[in-house]
C-alpha cells in the first residue's frame, strides 16, 4: 500500500469544521467554476505535508480559514496533520498539530493546539511513506549529501495549473532554484534504481578503505625504520667507547660488523661483580631497610583498602535498605486503613492475587527499619579499624623518607661509591639508548607482518567497489527509465498526440520528455501546440506512478492535476461543465484525455489520482467519479464563513 | 504476567514497587494531568507515564519544563525508548494493584467517562514528608508530576501512546 488522502478538513475562525472526503486509491474528480477554490487544494496538501511556506492564494480562504487540516492514510495506519493558517500577508507558521490513530471524526476545534514543530513533521511524514535512510552522494564532491525525503517524493505527486501545460517544465517546482538538481539526485532512489542497502555498502566501504589507508601507513612506517644510517650508529658506538662497554679499538667501517659490536653491548651485564665493586656495609645494609619497609607499606595499604571496600558494601547495603525504607514510607500518605482485599473495586470480581493491606505494608516497613538499625550499629568498628591502618601507613612512609636520606647521604659520603655510582648509571642510560635504536633496526617477533592484513583489506575494498558499482546503478536506472518511457508510448496510443506513434523517452539529464522520430530527437520544449504539452506531462506521471506503485516504491500513492483540460476547453467557454459548445476535434481531446486517466486509475490498484478541472463529462464513470461540484454557490469554503463580504 | 501474593513477592522488589508508592505516584500524576487538562485522566496514561518515572535513566533525561513538546523530545531522545515497551509491560501488574489499592482507600476513582480522577480522601505528597524521602524516590515524584502537566499538553491518547511505540 501507499499513502492516500482520506479528507481535507477546514476550520473556520469560529470551529466549523469542512470536511472533503476523497476516496482512495481512484479516479476522483473535482468539477466547478472559476474561483471557488480548486487549485488551492493542492497549496493545502503541500503545505499539510510540511511545505515551508504556505503558497495558498490571498483571498477568501486565507481571510477566513483558521487551520488546514488533512488526513492520511497508508496501510491502514492513519494520520491527522493540522497546520495554522499564517493568515493574510504572511507565509509560514509554526503550529502544527498532529494525531495518530483512526477515529470516527476530526480532531475538535478546541484540540488543535502546537504539538510539533515543521523539521519533526517531515521527518514524521518520511518515515510514514516508508523512505528508510538513504543519501544521495555526488560523485564531484562539491555539494552536501542529499537524503531523501517527503518533500522530493512530492515532486512526482503534483501538477499545478501552470505546471501541466508548460513546455520547459515537467516537473512539479522545476522552475525554483536548487530543485531540478534535488529532482535528479533523489529520482534514482524513487525509481529504486539505487536502494537503502546502497547507501550502508557505501559506508561499509569507506570504512574499509580507511582501514586499508591505516594499514599502509603502519607498513611504510615500518620500512623506514628499517632504513639503517650510518652515521647513527657511530654516534653509539662512540658513547658506547666513553663507557667502556665497545672496545676502544674499533672502527665502524661495516654496517654489519658495527650492528654486531652493538649488539653485544647492549647485552652487557650491568649488575655483575665486575661491573659494580662493593659499595661498603653501609649503603647495603640501608637498602635492604629501605626494601623491608617498602613491602610493609604494600601490605598496609592494600589491607586498608580492603577494609574501605568491605565498608562501602556496607553502606551499599545500607543505602538499599534505606531507598526500601523510604519507598514503603508513602502508607503514612493514607488517612483511610484498609485491609487485604479479594475483590476488584471497579467490577467487585474476584481477584486471584488479593490487594495487599495497609498491614502488609507497615509490617515491610518495619522489617527493613529494624535491618537499617543493625548494620548502623555495626558501622563504627570497621570505620576505627580503617583510620588505625591509616595511621600506620603514614608512620612507615614517614620512616621510608627517613631511610632513603640516610641512604643518600651513606652514598655522598663515600666519594669513591659516588663516582662508581655516576659510571653504573651513565652505562645503564647508554645500553639502554643502543638497546631502543637495535630494536628499531630489528622489528623483535611481537611486531606483526602487515602484508597479509594489507592483502585482505585490499580484497575488501575491491569486493565492496564491485558490489556497489555505480555503472551498476546507473544501468539499473536506464533500464527502468526505458520501462517506464514504454509504457508512456503504451498509453499515449489513446490520445491524438503529435509523435505519440514515435518512441517516448524519459530524459532524467534534462528533465524533459523526447521524442525519437526518424528526423531525430525532439525534446518536449520543442513540440508545438499546448495539447502535447499537457498531454506528455499526463502521460509522464502517469507512467512514472505505474511504475511507483508496481515496484512498491515510498511515493504518495497520490497524484493531483489542475486542469488537465485547459488547452482545449479554456475556463472562459465553461458552460456548467458540458463539452457541447466545443469543436468536434475538442471535444474527443478532452474525451480522450479523461478517458486515459480512467483507465490508468483502473489499471493500477492503489493510485488516488484527483483532477481538478471545468469539465464535466456525461459518461456514468465520470459521475461516479466526481467528489464535489462546484457551481451555484458551492465553493471550498462556505461563503458564510467569510467575515468581509465583498 | 501476574503478581505473586504480597508474602510470597521477593522482598527488594516488593518494596521497592509497593502499592502504597506507586498509587502514590498514580495520583500525582493524576492530579497534575486533571489540572492542566480540566478533564479526567484516560485510564491508560499511568500505565505508561509510571514506567517512565520510575526508571533512573529515563527520568534523568526529561525536559525541564513541558515547553518542549512530547515528539521534540523524543526524536533528541531515541534511546529512551529502549526496553521501554518491556518495562511497561513487567510494571503493568504492580500499577493495576497500585489503582485497586488507593480505590480502596478513596485515595482515586473511576470518573463517569471511565477516566481516573482524585477520590474522596486523596494521597499528596506534602513538602514536609518529601524532606524524609531518598533523592530517587523524591526524583520520582516529580518526573511523575512533570509528566502529568507534559501528557496534558502532548494531543490524545493514542498520539502519546504512539510517540511511546505503543501501537494505538
Amino acid at each position: 500500500m501507499s499513502m492516500t488522502i482520506k479528507q481535507i478538513v477546514l476550520y473556520s475562525h469560529t470551529g466549523e469544521q469542512r470536511p472533503l472526503l476523497f476516496k482512495s486509491s481512484c479516479l476522483n474528480v473535482i468539477t466547478g467554476d472559476s474561483k471557488t477554490g480548486k487549485s488551492a487544494i493542492i497549496d493545502i496538501i503541500d503545505y499539510c505535508l510540511g511545505r515551508g511556506s504556505c503558497n495558498v492564494a490571498e483571498g477568501v480562504i486565507r481571510r477566513s480559514v483558521s487551520w488546514f487540516g488533512l488526513e492520511v492514510e497508508n496501510d491502514g495506519s492513519a494520520l491527522f496533520i493540522a497546520r495554522k493558517n499564517p493568515g493574510p500577508g504572511t507565509d509560514a507558521g509554526s503550529e502544527i498539530y498532529v494525531r495518530r490513530g483512526s477515529f470516527d471524526a476530526p480532531p475538535e476545534f478546541a484540540d488543535l493546539a502546537r504539538n510539533l514543530s515543521e523539521g519533526e513533521l517531515v521527518s514524521l511524514l518520511t518515515r510514514f511513506i516508508g523512505i528508510s535512510e538513504n543519501e544521495h552522494r555526488p560523485q564531484s564532491g562539491t555539494r552536501l549529501p542529499l537524503e531523501a525525503t517527503i518533500r522530493h517524493a512530492l515532486f512526482l505527486c503534483f501538477q499545478k495549473q501552470d505546471e501541466i501545460d508548460n513546455r520547459d517544465r515537467l516537473f512539479h517546482r522545476q522552475g525554483d532554484q536548487f530543485i531540478p538538481q534535488a529532482i535528479k539526485d533523489t529520482f534514482p532512489y524513487f525509481l529504486g534504481a539505487v536502494d537503502e542497502e546502497h547507501f550502508l555498502k557505501q559506508h561499509e566501504l569507506d570504512t574499509a578503505r580507511e582501514a586499508l589507508r591505516e594499514l599502509e601507513q603502519r607498513a611504510s612506517r615500518q620500512q623506514e625504520q628499517r632504513n639503517i644510517d650510518l652515521g647513527r650508529a657511530r654516534r653509539f658506538v662512540n658513547d658506547g667507547k666513553r663507557v667502556g662497554i665497545v672496545p676502544q679499538d674499533f672502527e665502524p667501517a661495516q654496517v654489519d660488523a658495527t650492528i654486531r659490536v652493538l649488539t653485544a653491548a647492549s647485552q652487557v651485564e650491568l649488575s655483575n661483580a665486575a661491573a659494580l665493586p662493593d659499595f661498603g656495609d653501609t649503603i647495603n645494609r640501608l637498602r635492604d631497610e629501605q626494601s623491608t619497609l617498602r613491602e610493609t607499606l604494600y601490605r598496609v595499604t592494600e589491607d586498608a583498602r580492603t577494609a574501605r571496600l568491605l565498608f562501602s558494601e556496607r553502606s551499599a547495603f545500607s543505602r538499599e535498605v534505606s531507598e526500601q525504607r523510604s519507598r514503603l514510607s508513602s502508607i503514612g500518605l493514607y488517612r483511610n486503613e484498609a485491609d487485604e482485599r479479594e475483590v476488584c473495586p471497579v467490577c467487585d470480581s474476584p481477584l486471584t492475587v488479593p490487594t495487599p493491606g495497609t498491614s502488609h505494608i507497615r509490617a515491610a516497613l518495619a522489617n527493613v527499619s529494624t535491618q537499617l538499625q543493625a548494620v548502623e550499629i555495626e558501622q563504627p568498628h570497621l570505620q576505627r579499624h580503617i583510620e588505625e591502618l591509616e595511621a600506620k601507613k603514614l608512620q612507615l612512609e614517614k620512616e621510608l623518607v627517613d631511610a632513603q636520606t640516610a641512604l643518600v647521604r651513606a652514598i655522598a659520603e663515600d666519594e669513591r661509591a659516588r663516582a662508581q655510582h655516576d659510571a653504573l648509571l651513565e652505562r645503564a642510560r647508554v645500553v639502554g639508548r643502543i638497546g631502543t635504536y637495535l630494536d628499531g633496526l630489528h622489528p623483535d617477533q611481537t611486531e606483526q607482518d602487515l602484508t597479509p592484513l594489507i592483502e585482505a583489506a585490499r580484497r575488501r575494498v575491491e569486493g565492496l567497489e564491485a558490489a556497489i558499482n555505480a555503472d551498476d546503478a546507473a544501468q539499473r536506472l536506464d533500464t527502468y527509465l526505458n520501462i517506464i518511457s514504454k509504457q508512456m508510448s503504451e498509453f499515449a496510443k489513446g490520445l491524438d498526440l503529435e509523435h505519440s506513434g514515435s518512441e517516448l523517452r524519459l530524459d532524467l539529464k534534462k528533465l524533459t520528455v523526447v521524442a525519437d522520430t526518424e528526423d531525430g530527437p525532439i525534446p518536449l520544449n520543442r513540440m508545438g501546440s499546448g495539447e502535447n504539452w499537457v498531454g506528455y506531462h499526463v502521460l509522464t506521471y502517469l507512467a512514472l506512478h505505474w511504475w511507483f506503485r508496481r515496484r512498491k516504491r515510498p511515493v504518495p500513492g497520490i497524484l493531483i492535476f489542475d486542469q488537465p483540460s485547459q488547452a482545449h476547453y479554456p475556463a472562459d467557454r465553461d458552460q456548467e461543465g458540458s463539452l457541447d459548445p466545443l469543436e468536434d476535434k475538442d471535444r474527443h481531446a478532452v474525451q480522450a484525455l479523461f478517458e486515459l486517466m480512467h483507465a490508468a486509475c483502473s489499471e493500477m490498484e492503489d493510485l488516488q489520482l484527483i483532477v481538478l478541472d471545468h469539465a464535466h463529462l456525461t459518461d456514468p464513470w465520470f459521475e461516479d467519479a466526481i467528489v464535489e461540484e462546484w457551481r451555484r454557490g458551492r465553493f471550498l469554503v462556505p461563503p458564510h464563513w467569510d467575515s468581509r463580504p465583498n | 504476567m501476574s503478581l505473586a501474593p504480597w508474602a510470597k513477592r521477593t522482598p527488594e522488589e516488593a518494596n521497592l514497587f509497593n502499592p502504597a508508592l506507586l498509587g502514590l505516584l498514580a495520583s500525582e500524576f493524576i492530579k497534575e494531568f486533571s489540572k492542566a487538562k480540566g478533564a479526567p485522566c484516560p485510564f491508560a496514561l499511568p500505565f505508561c507515564a509510571l514506567p517512565i518515572a520510575l526508571h533512573c535513566k529515563t527520568r534523568a533525561s526529561l525536559p525541564a519544563t513541558t515547553v518542549t513538546s512530547l515528539y521534540t523530545w523524543r526524536e533528541r531522545n531515541p534511546e529512551a525508548l529502549v526496553g521501554y515497551a518491556d518495562r511497561a509491560k513487567s510494571l503493568r501488574p504492580a500499577v493495576q494493584e497500585a489503582i485497586r489499592f488507593c480505590m480502596d482507600r478513596g485515595a482515586l476513582e473511576v470518573a463517569s467517562d471511565g477516566g481516573l480522577k482524585l477520590g474522596k480522601v486523596p494521597v499528596s505528597a506534602t513538602k514536609k514528608f518529601e524532606f524524609t524521602l531518598t533523592r530517587d524516590a523524591q526524583e520520582c515524584i516529580s518526573a511523575a508530576r512533570l509528566l502529568g502537566r507534559w501528557f496534558a499538553k502532548a494531543g490524545t491518547t493514542s498520539t502519546i501512546l504512539a510517540a511511546w511505540g505503543i501501537k494505538p
